[in-house]
């Protein structure tokens, strides 16, 4: 928790990051805002699926909007400082917090299946419903790991930040004593 | 010379987000069936009947898997909106998909109790379970939610999802088969 702390103190001393995680914010919350009730609007996304946010939905989004604007501004900083992010992590947390809701009760599954069954026979049998019944008999548990993921990223990035460049050089390349 | 994994999988998914799109296209491009498909359904009541037999009517044939979000969502906007519906000709008739779409779940008795428990569901609304023959015939791609808008002549006018965001539409068709 100390580590988080002084990582966002360094956040909020460069205007850099500042910018990013405030831009990133203002970006990332409507765009949870609208996706993840797509699952009960059948894809549609816009003031329609707004209309459906559920006091739980909007808390999702606001957390996940929350630590994603972080990180990337956390992000910001190790860049500017010359030292590699952590990615892969927040990557996945808003790949898989965004693309749940649309998978499970759209066409899009039926269809990619049905179009790829035409150069991959073997899929023609495998029903789409079968994946898109997991995915919504299981989307608060997904979209808890996908806020876990965020907030996998949001500490590894912190990490890096708060133990600064020195940790990032490598034993072999110091000098011989 | 081999390609980096990263731009492989970039390469895959536009590949694949064209096919998507591709398909859409077809979907879109083939249009609806002039003609509503004759195929039997069962009502809760556990009696046959035909597709056929809606002819005369206007009628709203809403295909749903009980799992489906959207689905219990759209249940929820049509129970809001029956009196409207009440005030037109349009017949409503929801059948839970072919073994569900392919995932296991409640029958379309208990789902619609779960989702509208207070709601009193019109006499003119018939509830049952598609056949394998109305899955194929109406579902090929077995989508969890699908409806279709049949006009009095057993002609499909309209294909869509989603009652909770498509409402308006439904409504219009109502009204304007009156």
């Amino acid at each position: 928790m100390r580590t988080l702390i002084d990582a966002l103190w360094v956040v909020r001393a460069e205007p850099a990051a500042r910018w990013t995680a405030l831009t990133a914010f203002a970006v990332l919350l409507p765009v949870y805002g609208a996706t993840l009730p797509a699952s009960l609007t059948g894809g549609y996304i816009g003031w329609v699926s707004l209309r459906l946010l559920t006091p739980a939905t909007a808390a999702i989004a606001l957390v996940l909007s929350i630590m994603l604007s972080l990180t990337l501004a956390l992000m910001v900083v190790l860049l500017r400082h010359g030292q590699r992010a952590s990615k892969a992590a927040a990557a996945g947390g808003a790949l898989v917090a965004f693309v749940t809701p649309l998978l499970c009760c759209t066409p899009v599954l039926p269809l990619a299946l049905g179009t790829l069954a035409v150069a991959f026979p073997a899929l023609a049998g495998m029903a789409a419903g079968t994946v898109q019944g997991f995915i919504a008999t299981h989307e608060t548990a997904i979209l808890i790991a996908a806020v876990a993921l965020s907030g996998a990223a949001l500490y590894q990035n912190a990490v890096r930040v708060a133990r600064g460049a020195a940790c990032r050089v490598s034993r072999s390349r110091q000098p011989e004593r | 010379m081999t390609a980096n994994p990263d731009r492989r999988l970039v390469r895959f998914g536009c590949v694949l987000a064209l096919l998507v799109l591709l398909g859409g296209w077809r979907v879109q491009a083939a249009g609806p069936p002039p003609r509503a498909p004759d195929a039997q359904f069962t009502v809760v009541d556990g009696s046959a009947h035909s597709t056929a037999e809606l002819k005369g009517s206007p009628t709203l044939l809403w295909l749903l898997s009980t799992w489906c979000g959207s689905c219990a969502a759209g249940l929820d906007t049509l129970s809001r909106h029956a009196d409207e519906i009440a005030k037109t000709d349009l017949r409503v008739v929801i059948l839970r998909n072919y073994q569900n779409g392919g995932y296991p779940g409640a029958g379309i008795a208990q789902f619609v109790a779960r989702v509208i428990p207070r709601f009193q569901v019109p006499d003119s609304w018939v509830l049952g379970q598609a056949s394998l023959e109305l899955d194929r015939a109406y579902n090929g791609k077995h989508y969890p939610d699908i409806y279709f808008l049949i006009d009095r002549q057993g002609r499909i006018r309209e294909v869509g999802g989603a009652p909770s965001a498509t409402m308006d539409r439904i409504l219009h068709f109502a009204r304007s088969s009156g």
